[in-house]
């Protein structure tokens, strides 16, 4: 009896989660390009591909694709690879400053995008960087990277420090040690660091309006966005593309599921 | 020519000092275990040796070239840890080959020392397995072939089998012998556990407190402690030491006296006698009580309550007198040891 309860719950969560995304779908299969409907139904007699032909054949999706493919590609490679070798080297050695700069990158987190908006612009006009994507990749790396770094850190404190002895008496010098061991070793929280650096690239709206205004340089978010008009939104276009642009988030979750796993370092040592 | 040599090792943390001015040489080929209370400072001396810590002064030799200064991956030692530290993400193989293919051995060179070395620890049917899929025993065995893949000169351990449950510990003491007597390597091995001390080294040095109490012959050490410290911290159970006084040639105890046949200038001493060199005597000798009974086994140890000290006896037979009866204990004279008591020194 407990047990179906339980069952229950979950169901209905489950049915509460996922229908939103179910309306989503069912309006992007319609044809009429309107938001509301008076059926439940996902499917009917009149549903069409029209819309995501359209997305594909009839407006700049794939360019705003592309654009947002590489913005959040270079802000994840940064991202990876600077919070790793910076939480580790926070992690393994004692420097002058040290708690005080991991307090300030925690502070930084505290700020609301909102707030930061301004300076953000002030600076990129400065420096030029307004309509680059140069501009928009440093925002979201200086953004991602406090938190990145924080985790990297956290996972490297629970690495066992006897690892890198190791491997030095094996004749490794200390970087050797870090990316001949370490690094190999922890798969599972790069893999976190950068799909959260993904994901904070990817689905960012606030900061891509301010930074980019040429319609040839708009991500996925903007792209998006230009769909909705004063008077005319088009609801089918914009669904279908929200379907579109949660499709590599989706697959990435399924590519990268086996190594959200942690204990990567049972065996190592006792324990 | 020795294959270690540390000259005035001093180790401080801030104001506390670990290490007290330590020399030590280790002959080429030799087991040296060094063994003493946890804190002692023995596995700093250890990580200063490999190079993992820096000491605060003084400086080591390796075949007689200084390599204070040397990096520890430059240093050509091999380490055995007591956490295992294997790499998790490889196998047993890619373990012990690690090191070597960081030194760019030929890769037939590589692949038949790994054989070599898993046939005569027994793990050539793990060699594909990762750490994780080991038991403790396996993963210390690896740890240890890794180290032995190696060939290097010096090989540390640093308490390796702690870790392990008493039966695998001596089987382990064993095979890590065995595997001396045929490498021939110098050994440097680190432990808490005066047993390990005793049936693996050919020389036991004692450390207290960043100092070294004595280096000498497991049997040395046993029979010929040269001070207290040493005297109660080998042998299981520890000496029976009991304070008293020296009046012509008598040992004066509270409880007890009785003559010894030694010319000692000293006043106040320690007696040291160890349990196996007290006998239970008919009626004569030191008059006391059962307290208690261990039975271990093969024989006994039996506690007797003088009065104000407990003194600790081995016993064998079935005749194992009962808790609260009266015996009387004889004391083999050419056993006892007498320590100034201010010193801790060995007089006799």
């Amino acid at each position: 009896m407990k047990k179906s309860l339980s069952w229950f719950t979950i169901l209905l969560f489950c049915l509460f989660s996922l229908f939103p995304m179910l309306y989503v779908v069912s309006i992007s299969l319609r044809g009429d390009n309107a938001f509301g409907s008076r059926s439940l139904a996902l499917f009917n007699s009149q549903s069409t591909l029209k819309n995501f032909s359209e997305l594909f054949l009839h407006t700049p999706f794939l360019k705003w694709m592309m654009n947002s493919l590489y913005v959040s590609t270079v802000v994840t490679l940064s991202g990876v690879i600077l919070a790793a070798t910076s939480g580790y080297a926070i992690s393994r050695y004692e420097f002058k400053g040290k708690k005080i700069m991991l307090m300030s990158l925690l502070t930084t987190q505290m700020f609301p995008a909102t707030m930061l908006m301004l300076p953000f612009f002030i600076v990129l006009s400065k420096l030029h960087l307004i309509n680059k994507f140069l501009g928009l990749i440093i925002i979201y790396s200086s953004t991602a990277l406090p938190f990145c770094i924080w985790q990297m850190k956290g996972y490297f404190d629970t690495v066992p420090k006897e690892l890198e002895e190791a491997a030095k008496l094996d004749g490794c010098s200390s970087f050797q040690a870090f990316y001949k061991i370490i690094l190999p070793m922890s798969t599972p929280a790069l893999v976190i660091t950068g799909l959260f650096s993904f994901m904070s690239s990817w689905s960012e709206y606030l900061v891509a309006a301010i930074t980019l205004q040429d319609p040839e340089l708009y991500t996925l978010p903007l792209g998006l966005k230009s769909f909705q008009a004063s008077l005319a939104t088009q609801w089918g276009l914009y669904a279908a593309g929200a379907l579109v642009v949660s499709i590599p988030v989706v697959v990435l979750f399924i590519m990268i599921s086996k190594y959200l796993v942690s204990g990567l370092t049972v065996g190592s040592v006792k324990g | 020519m020795n294959a270690l040599e540390l000259k005035n090792i001093t180790k401080s943390f801030g104001f506390n000092t670990i290490l007290k001015n330590v020399s030590l040489e280790v002959n080429l080929g030799e087991f040296l275990v060094l063994v003493g209370p946890s804190g002692c400072g023995k596995s700093t001396l250890l990580r200063i040796i490999s190079g993992l810590e820096s000491s605060s002064t003084g400086e080591v030799f390796i075949g007689g070239k200084n390599i204070t200064l040397v990096e520890p991956q430059n240093r050509d030692i091999a380490m055995v840890f007591q956490s295992y530290a294997l790499y998790p993400h490889m196998s047993v193989y890619e373990n012990m080959e690690f090191s070597l293919k960081i030194r760019k051995l030929p890769p037939v060179e590589i692949r038949n020392r790994i054989h070599e070395i898993a046939d005569l620890l027994q793990m050539t049917p793990l060699l594909q397995r990762k750490p994780k899929d080991l038991s403790g025993g396996q993963r210390q065995r690896v740890s240890l072939g890794r180290a032995l893949a190696r060939r290097a000169p010096v090989i540390l351990f640093d308490e390796p089998l702690s870790n392990l449950d008493a039966h695998l510990r001596q089987q382990m003491r064993i095979e890590i012998k065995k595997i001396h007597q045929i490498f021939k390597s110098t050994i440097i091995y680190v432990t808490h556990d005066q047993t390990e001390a005793m049936t693996m080294g050919d020389r036991i040095a004692v450390l207290n407190k960043g100092q070294i109490e004595q280096i000498d012959s497991p049997f040395n050490i046993y029979h010929s402690p040269k001070n207290i410290f040493v005297a109660n911290f080998i042998g299981t159970p520890e000496m029976n030491l009991l304070n008293g006084e020296m009046r012509n040639n008598y040992f004066v105890h509270k409880d007890f006296d009785f003559n010894i046949s030694k010319d000692i200038s000293s006043h106040d001493v320690v007696l040291g006698i160890r349990p196996e060199n007290i006998t239970l005597s008919e009626n004569q000798g030191i008059a006391g009580t059962v307290q208690f009974f261990e039975n271990l086994g093969p024989n006994g140890l039996l506690h007797v309550h003088t009065g104000n000290e407990v003194i600790k006896l081995f016993i064998q037979g079935q005749n194992i007198p009962k808790i609260n009866d009266k015996v009387f204990l004889n004391v083999d004279q050419s056993k006892l040891k007498l320590f100034d008591k201010k010193s801790g020194s060995l007089i006799q």
